[in-house]
């Protein structure tokens, strides 16, 4: 897998997310395809020898106008997340996982800096990622949790 | 059920099976579903707070604390911390092969047959979500799972192939710890899918052991000198167990070792089958009967290679 550079990445999500650089000195980076980015511990080292299908679990798509975090790499890294946060109660919950519009209340939208990708989170759990939308005077996030998760 | 051809089937394990009634009632009680708490996330103890089930409705699986034995009217899979990755659900005994390696942050741990990815997950928390775990499977749509489960749960220091357990490798650092859970004709399982005894998958049965052994004999190549393989199956099979055990042991670059887990019943190996005796070290190997501990069943043997 070729590792890449990964400062325009990391800044990426230190602007949107306030996820400090150095959250990510303990893992290595790899590019396995054009689409997105992957991540891993730095001490795993497969040995050659095996040709290798995945390494690591993804970290963001990047083939988009605007590079998203994985649902995965929200449950890893979201715990250093400081702004771009929306906590949900239950019921919301439960409306995320099936990919419906979730109404948030203005309270909700107080971590919120202007339209785009935020971070989910419930009872401290760093659950997945969606997009604040505004219709009708009402403020909706737009679930992006993986269909085949649930 | 067992039907009368099936109960004839059945009747080559009265001879070996502690308690053959016992065996009998359990073949197709259905298991308890167990869950294992996902330790980079929460604790066992911060899982049940947040699930919220009555006392009665659980209990502690009482070899490995991450282990939560669930009511039988439970569907975790329903449960809001199924899609968290807060926890992953797991039959009992198929915990048990990954327990008897014992696989370390520092080891480098290959799992030969790896989907759909239980064993490599209880791994990868075991050696705390660090180091190295290489997950194998001959088909590109079974990894598929393995790599679906280790993004739900957070797990990250696995790298995943496709390739046939016997033809995988040459490597150019070997193995520490090899897990080699073969495919097999699953009889274990019957308490999950009743049909494994009325249709007894033939390819298994007719050529004793033959795929099994390659595949394990590939592993052995690929583990350093001083690792550990385990080798596991599903099944009660002989064929695919203790005689696959014997003629690993004489290619005489493996030593069996003994091993026990506190909490779970035993039992040794069989020492002859079908009028063939085995070497007596094959008795160090286990076999999991459903009816001693309120499992599956389950076969294992753990070696060192010398």
């Amino acid at each position: 897998m070729k590792q890449i550079e990964t400062k325009k990445y990391l800044e990426v999500l230190s602007d949107r997310y306030g996820i400090p650089i150095e959250s990510f000195d303990s893992f290595k980076v790899y590019q396995p395809n054009s689409r997105y980015i992957s991540f891993c511990p730095k001490d795993h080292n497969p040995p050659d020898g095996i040709p290798l299908e995945s390494t690591g679990v993804y970290l963001m798509k990047t083939r988009i106008s605007h590079p998203k975090l994985t649902t995965t790499a929200v449950q890893i890294l979201g715990k250093y997340a400081q702004k771009n946060i929306v906590h949900l109660k239950k019921e919301q919950v439960e409306a995320y996982f099936l990919r419906k519009p979730v109404e948030i209340s203005i309270e909700q939208m107080v971590n919120v800096k202007g339209n785009g990708y935020v971070i989910a989170k419930y009872m401290n759990h760093s659950i997945g990622i969606a997009v604040v939308d505004q219709e009708f005077g009402k403020v909706y996030l737009k679930s992006l949790f993986p269909k085949n998760w649930t | 059920m067992l039907d009368s051809s099936n109960q004839k089937y059945i009747e080559r394990y009265k001879d070996i099976t502690p308690d053959w009634q016992g065996f009998l009632d359990s073949l197709f009680e259905p298991l308890p579903p167990v869950i294992w708490a996902n330790t980079f996330k929460v604790t066992p103890e911060q899982l049940l707070e947040s699930l919220s089930i009555l006392d009665s409705q659980w209990s502690m699986i009482p070899w490995d604390s991450r282990g939560i034995k669930l009511d039988s009217s439970l569907r975790p899979g329903k449960f809001l911390e199924y899609p968290m990755g807060l926890f992953n659900i797991q039959e009992e005994v198929s915990a048990l092969p990954a327990k008897v390696l014992d696989p370390k942050k520092d080891d480098l741990v290959l799992d030969i047959c790896a989907a759909p990815g239980s064993k490599t997950v209880q791994m990868a928390m075991m050696m705390e979500n660090r180091g190295t775990i290489v997950a194998n499977d001959i088909k590109a749509q079974r990894i598929k799972l393995v790599r679906m489960s280790l993004a739900r749960l957070g797990i990250m220091n696995v790298s995943t192939s496709v390739r046939s357990g016997a033809q995988l490798g040459p490597v150019d650092t070997l193995f520490d710890k090899v897990l080699v859970d073969v495919p097999c004709s699953c009889e274990g399982t019957s308490r999950k899918s009743s049909n494994v005894f009325r249709n007894p998958q033939k390819p298994f049965l007719s050529y004793r052991g033959g795929l099994q052994l390659a595949i394990l004999r590939r592993a052995v190549s690929l583990c350093r000198l001083g690792g550990r393989i385990v080798y596991s199956t599903c099944t009660y099979r002989p064929e695919e167990n203790e005689w696959v055990v014997d003629k690993i042991l004489k290619d005489n670059n493996l030593k069996i070792l003994n091993f026990k887990v506190d909490g779970l019943i035993i039992d040794p190996g069989v020492e002859s089958w079908g009028g063939e005796t085995f070497s007596k070290e094959v008795r160090k190997s286990g076999r999991i009967w459903p009816h001693r501990n309120n499992t599956g069943g389950f076969f294992v043997a753990l070696f060192e290679k010398i």
